[in-house]
């Protein structure tokens, strides 16, 4: 009897240490959402550690990533996705939709979302909701060029020569140069002809990616090129001389949507997140210094500190230029491809 | 088990029971055939198959991928770009590495034992920390070379390295260097010194018994530490990403684009079965060569 007892008391006891993890994960809920790399993360931080402190046994982790290895990565999981959220930008948003890797956006769960500027609810396509925007420009480096720029067509002044670079079509970046620089020459999202025409007359040095960019201006190697704000942001930030401007006739503007992965394990605290994101007090953080992420929700004022990098007057967002990323998208590979022709 | 117990058994059963035939290797090639085999034919399979949103459509098997890339200029010219880096980087690295392996042989004691932690340590830091070394080194104005050139006086205007063929060639040969000296340290090392000795005794100069009896000696390794440099250099995406700049691509570069970038897995996956099995062909020429050159070598056996 003693032995049977002890050997009960034994297996619960195993029985007990076997199931605690499983009891400890009940009751601490993990999301994990896709976020920024470095600085631009900490206004999601902030939402982390506010949602955690509303909800006891719950820890967000925030995976710094690209939106294009996300998206590779669920494709690659056949959607058995292990992230709960994700910011895209408008080109991996459209791939996302079409692929059915985000889910469809009911607006009572997100009711922050009635506040959203309507032309930018519109661009979402009933997927996520419209996070920040942020803008193209270009940055110059004032110790490697004296010279401002002030138009797209500035990047061929004989005064920059030899000290421009340009993004790799494989990033959003890139894709959105290459659509500004078609209309400004003529063409459009379906002829960009005229793009290839004036990149390759350019010669420029190429960077594979927005932060390579940066750091080509950083060390010297370049004095102009086509950037986000964000970035530049940044890096004057840190005291480098680098400046930003909105150039003629106007910066791309390109949103960013938080959007609920498909088969999340946990909607409603994605929906709370989303909700959260929209929410006046992040919004303005998030706008302020030194994130300059663009605000989506009415009513949130656009600080002065981030009036060199934010369009903060009516004539200012009337300049912004739109690209319609349903004719970019679908054809990244080819325009990769073209990229390379051109210049590999 | 009894002797007499084991003799009664099958053959075959017995060798295994023995420890004889494959079984010792089972364990490593199920392994292999399940995370390396496996996920490899899988994904060069994708280039035969059209797949649509991830999923791979029915009865779709098909070679005009594969045909279509082979007739794709493009293609041609990143092939020969992977290859040109790739026989470059693997010569530089054999004129690099043969003077270090030659000083090891040598040398004895502590000094030995230092010229191969110099030689070994390399490799206990990721390649992609030692691109971005590069990338100080021989970034732009501010770049370490740069500054050392232009505060000498040697030159008015920074050098542009960074982001041209130089700067890969660069990269891959320092990155590469261990996999050739390693294989030439172990033959240099145990060489037969008699022979060079015969040489000396019978009239060469140091110089001709060296090209005449010590290099010939060391052609196995030679080879095999082209066939190794010239693998990792050929399917090396990394260097080209970070030291060749946007405009440098090669196939490994666009094998990784076209899966993650694109999302076109049919097409990344005709590259890599044309990368693997191009840098396949010409590990096998440069293997074949070398047992060609090193025949001489080979002892008869009785």
């Amino acid at each position: 009897m003693t032995t049977l007892l002890g050997r009960r008391s034994l297996g619960g006891l195993a029985l007990a240490a076997l199931a605690t993890p499983q009891v400890a994960r009940a009751q601490s809920r993990e999301l994990v959402i896709v976020s920024f790399a470095g600085q631009l993360q900490e206004p999601h931080q902030w939402l982390a550690r506010r949602m955690e402190a509303r909800h006891p046994g719950l820890r967000i982790r925030l995976v710094p990533s690209e939106a294009q290895d996300i998206v590779a990565q669920i494709k690659a999981a056949q959607g058995h996705s292990p992230f709960d959220a994700m910011p895209n930008g408008e080109p991996p948003h459209l791939i996302a939709q079409r692929e059915g890797y985000i889910t469809r956006l009911d607006p009572a769960k997100v009711p922050n979302a009635a506040n959203v500027v309507p032309e930018f609810m519109a661009k979402s396509g009933g997927f996520g909701v419209p996070a920040s925007y942020s803008l193209v420009g270009i940055a110059w480096n004032t110790r490697v060029v004296r010279r401002e720029p002030t138009s797209w067509e500035d990047l061929w002044h004989a005064d920059y020569r030899g000290k421009v670079a340009i993004p790799r079509a494989s990033s959003n970046l890139g894709l959105a140069v290459l659509a500004i620089i078609a209309k400004v020459f003529g063409g459009s999202e379906d002829n960009l002809a005229p793009a290839w025409e004036r990149l390759a007359a350019l010669r420029p040095v190429v960077g594979r990616s927005p932060t390579a960019l940066l750091q080509l201006l950083e060390r010297e190697e370049i004095g102009v090129a086509p950037i986000w704000n964000n970035d530049v942001a940044g890096a004057a930030a840190r005291g480098l001389p680098i400046r930003f401007i909105q150039p003629a006739p106007g910066p791309v503007s390109l949103l960013s949507f938080m959007s609920e992965i498909a088969n999340t394990r946990h909607p409603e605290l994605v929906h709370e997140w989303m909700n959260e994101i929209l929410s006046p007090e992040y919004q303005q953080r998030a706008a302020n210094e030194p994130y300059f992420f663009g605000p989506t929700v009415r009513g949130v004022a656009v600080p002065d500190a981030a009036k060199p990098y934010t369009p903060s007057t009516p004539a200012e967002v009337a300049r912004l230029q739109s690209v319609d990323w349903s004719k970019i998208a679908p054809v990244r590979g080819r325009i990769l491809e073209q990229f390379d022709r051109t210049f590999s | 088990m009894p002797a007499e117990t084991l003799a009664r058994r099958p053959a075959p059963l017995r060798r295994i029971l023995h420890g004889g035939g494959i079984w010792p290797a089972v364990p490593a090639l199920v392994f292999l055939f399940v995370f390396l085999l496996l996920p490899m034919v899988t994904l060069l399979a994708f280039g035969f198959l059209t797949i649509e949103r991830g999923r791979i459509q029915p009865d779709s098997f098909t070679v005009a991928h594969l045909l279509h890339a082979l007739q794709d200029d493009l293609v041609w010219r990143l092939m020969w770009r992977s290859f040109w880096v790739a026989v470059v980087s693997s010569v530089l690295c054999l004129l690099l590495a043969y003077p270090v392996a030659y000083l090891f042989a040598e040398t004895k004691g502590i000094w030995r034992t230092l010229i191969l932690v110099a030689v070994i340590s390399p490799l206990l830091t990721s390649a992609l920390v030692r691109a971005y070394a590069w990338i100080v080194i021989l970034g732009g104005r501010r770049g370490m070379l740069n500054q050392a050139l232009l505060s000498l006086g040697l030159i008015e205007e920074p050098l542009r390295i960074l982001n041209t063929d130089w700067a890969v060639l660069i990269g891959m040969t320092q990155i590469h260097l261990p996999f050739m000296v390693l294989p030439l340290l172990a033959v240099l090392a145990e060489r037969d010194r008699r022979l060079e000795e015969a040489s000396l005794n019978l009239g060469a100069s140091r110089t001709g018994t060296f090209f005449r009896v010590t290099v010939p000696m060391s052609v196995p390794a030679i080879f095999a530490g082209l066939a190794l440099v010239f693998a990792v250099s050929y399917t090396n995406f990394i260097v080209p990403q970070l030291l060749g700049g946007g405009a440098y691509s090669t196939l490994a570069v666009q094998v990784y684009e076209q899966t993650v970038v694109v999302l076109d897995w049919t097409r990344g996956a005709v590259l890599a079965t044309i990368l693997l099995s191009t840098c396949f062909a010409f590990v096998l020429a440069i293997v074949a060569l070398g047992n060609r050159l090193a025949r001489w070598n080979e002892v008869a056996k009785p």
